[in-house]
């Protein structure tokens, strides 16, 4: 009686598994009659992965809506115009979960089972990071409108490319201004950036920029996110920079603000990015958020045209009609994302779906491309420690008044003259 | 579940079922072959921690930083040292073990909820270290070569899980070791009046389950190519851990194998189907929550028909008669 058991449960164990593999032979099984049927397909099926889920969902939310406006945009004008055809756009979504392994997955199931023509990236740069090898080894083509590590650049990889300058090209632009187009020149800069990738890069970025244009870096802390900044506020306080300067999101900026504001400490101007542009930072300051510098490579207030959108202006309605809200420059890179793919397309004559060899090509056809797109020019530098990366557009900077982002650098393109030494925050 | 090794019918399944495992890489794609990797990877860590959780009744919240400390190391000694994989892997697995033991000196002094806390904190502390330090690179992350062949990295994850249930079976089901671990389990202040010396035995529990998530942690380090303090140490990975666990059935062998395979797979299928919006983690949510509620024992509870109950054939905590026969043994062998 004792022996028959454990012979059922084995053998039932050993059924489930049979089952299993069976189902996940199905499966693959699945995928490869997914490829005949795809081959003979009339639109460009496009693969694309970023966080709806997770840590990261504002972020990859953000990332979706401009992907998405691209494809309702194009796909209302017929399509992708490929020599005389146009083709339509498919976009087949997968959720990393914010996680470089469920990215990893996911872009593994959009090569081998959706069979996409090419990819658009996602949120961060982790899971950019952990996909692009693997787009190494299928090559599969993918642009990231999105992340904006250096490191992602550095790494050389062949089949990825990104719209967005890394922060190391567009965090110099604030200093360089004030370091040339303000009378005194600042002095002296004390420099907090929080331990993320991001924010760290930016505070190493604007710590390479002042010892290049001389102004002496008095402090320069990496905290942990969630940190109080009161205690080191008031260590900076007692060095009396000209610039204090921040690393971070609208989280942070408001805090440290906040901070600088009870402690009765003012800076002659306060440096900060990435997340003063968005509409919290300016109406939880309200006028303290005024006079603050920061860096952009695009604002709503830009002025570029193209084909698919009309100009700037024209995007910025459509995608306020559409989600509500005004886009950021991550939000508008991706659909410019879109916009470089199409033309890279347009440039071969490559018909879906790609073959391996055209694949190649569309490589080789973005390597060259020089597009003018309403985000602005796009160009992919070939070489160096940004391969890959956008180096078309020029760094602005930009300053707050009275609420609005008004550019205020390089001199040639600015609106009005910079702010400096800004008024104090108890006196507005 | 008693494993008779010297029958030979089951000898026989047992090898049919390791062969097909063996090959599933032949027969299904590589996206599927990922989420077999994927699923064997969790059960052996799922089974690692049933060690300390399950058959010691401790409950950890410190493994996740056990697997990413094994992930650092590999990732380090291979991108600065040029260590070859198989090695530095190792060497991740003996340090997390040494260093396991190191922690659980002051901390296995502490029981219940602080004991949790003890190494929630101490799971935190590893995250901001790394953070921090400039060789691992920070919150920059850290690559490593990439080695992209699914085939061989399925047969590592499903050795390393096959390895971690041998492990498992024979010095937790098997040997005398094991009831003096349940003994302490049970009832820790009994176990010590028998003459076992409870915090050596606590201590080795906690090296031997760090050790594995460090072998594991190296393997995934090379897996995916590219590790991040977030995407290694954050407190996920020891979540799931144990939720794996609850969801199959505690300090049994079966039950967090099942409870990975379930829970893994049924996170994946459910991701493929809905995936273009995150609904299916409200769906995913709910079936735990109704595990957890209608099979408190887990899912193996499913399986355990009351004709297959009798003496001595037990999938979970053992009854009351039991405990004392295994005390008495455990004292015998001490």
């Amino acid at each position: 009686m004792l022996k028959k058991p454990p012979l059922i449960k084995i053998s039932l164990i050993t059924a489930i598994v049979f089952v299993l593999t069976a189902v996940l032979a199905g499966c693959g099984a699945g995928a490869k009659g997914q490829k005949e049927a795809g081959e003979a397909r009339d639109y460009f099926k496009v693969g694309v992965i970023t966080s709806l889920s997770g840590p990261e969902v504002y972020g990859g939310n953000v990332t979706r809506r401009g992907y998405d406006l691209w494809a309702e945009t194009v796909n209302a004008k017929g399509g992708i115009k490929i020599g005389d055809k146009s083709y339509q756009v498919k976009l087949v979504y997968a959720d990393d979960q914010s996680d470089p392994t469920a990215g990893a997955d996911a872009v593994q199931r959009m090569i081998t089972s959706e069979k996409v023509d090419f990819i658009l990236g996602p949120y961060t740069s982790g899971v950019t990071m952990a996909v692009a090898p693997i787009l190494e080894k299928y090559k599969i083509p993918m642009i990231t409108g999105s992340a904006e590590s250096p490191l992602i650049w550095k790494q050389k990889f062949k089949y990825t490319f990104g719209t967005i300058p890394a922060v190391d090209l567009t965090g110099s632009s604030p200093i360089s201004t004030l370091a040339k187009d303000v009378q005194p020149a600042p002095k002296s800069i004390a420099i907090i950036g929080v331990n993320d990738p991001f924010s760290k890069a930016v505070a190493d970025a604007f710590k390479a920029a002042a010892e290049k244009e001389g102004i002496q870096v008095v402090k320069y802390d990496i905290v942990p996110a969630g940190t109080d900044f009161t205690p080191l506020i008031s260590a900076i306080k007692g060095l009396a920079p000209d610039i204090l300067a921040v690393g971070g999101h609208e989280k942070e900026h408001m805090e440290v603000v906040k901070a600088c504001k009870s402690l009765g400490f003012m800076p002659k101007v306060f440096l900060m990015h990435y997340g003063i542009t968005t509409p919290d930072f300016i109406k939880n300051l309200g006028k303290d958020s005024d006079f603050v510098m920061g860096a952009a490579v695009w604002t709503p207030d830009v002025n570029y045209k193209d084909e698919l959108f009309g100009s700037t202006k024209d995007y910025v309605q459509l995608s306020k009609n559409r989600w509500g809200s005004t886009p950021d420059y991550t939000e508008a890179a991706c659909s410019a994302t879109g916009e470089i793919f199409a033309a890279a397309l347009a440039k071969i004559g490559a018909t879906p779906p790609l073959s391996e060899e055209e694949r190649d090509k569309l490589v080789q056809a973005l390597e060259e491309i020089q597009v003018d797109t309403f985000y602005g020019p796009i160009k992919f530098a070939t070489e160096g420690n940004w391969y890959h990366n956008n180096t078309g557009l020029k760094p602005l900077t930009i300053q707050l008044m009275n609420g609005e982002q008004v550019i205020v650098g390089p001199k040639d393109v600015r609106a009005k003259d910079p702010v400096y030494p800004v008024p104090p925050l108890s006196a507005r | 579940m008693q494993l008779k090794f010297n029958r030979g019918p089951q000898l026989v399944l047992l090898f049919c079922f390791f062969l097909v495992l063996c090959l599933v890489p032949f027969f299904i794609s590589s996206f599927w072959l990922r989420i077999a990797t994927g699923v064997f990877m969790w059960i052996g860590l799922a089974l690692s921690w049933n060690m300390i959780g399950g058959y010691m009744g401790y409950i950890s919240f410190g493994h996740g930083a056990f697997f990413g400390v094994g992930a650092y190391i590999t990732g380090l000694l291979m991108s600065h040292l040029n260590v070859p994989f198989f090695p530095a892997m190792l060497a991740a697995g003996l340090f997390t073990y040494l260093f396991a033991a190191l922690i659980g000196y002051p901390t296995l002094r502490l029981s219940g909820a602080y004991f949790a806390i003890g190494t929630w904190a101490f799971a935190e502390m590893m995250r901001q270290l790394v953070l921090v330090l400039k060789v691992t690179g920070g919150p920059y992350g850290l690559r490593l070569p990439a080695f992209l062949n699914e085939t061989f990295f399925y047969f590592l994850m499903l050795g390393l899980a096959l390895l971690v249930f041998l492990f498992s079976y024979l010095v937790f089901e098997k040997s005398n070791f094991g009831l003096k671990v349940k003994a302490v389990r049970e009832e820790e202040t009994a176990a010590q009046t028998l003459g076992l010396d409870t915090v050596w035995i606590k201590i080795q529990v906690f090296a031997l389950s760090a050790l594995f998530p460090g072998i594991i942690g190296g393997a995934y380090a090379y897996w995916i190519t590219y590790i991040h303090p977030d995407s290694v140490l954050g407190p996920l990975i020891a979540d799931q851990m144990v939720i794996m666990v609850l969801l199959g059935g505690i300090g049994t062998l079966l039950g967090p194998t099942i409870g990975a395979i379930v829970l893994y797979i049924g996170n994946r299928i459910l991701w493929v189907a809905w995936g273009d919006s995150s609904v299916y983690l409200v769906i995913l949510g709910v079936a735990i929550c109704l595990v957890i509620l209608f099979l408190p024992e887990g899912l193996i509870s499913l399986g355990r028909a009351k004709k297959f109950r009798p003496g001595g054939r037990h999938f979970g905590r053992a009854p009351a008669g039991e405990i004392a026969r295994n005390k008495a043994r455990a004292q015998g062998g001490s």
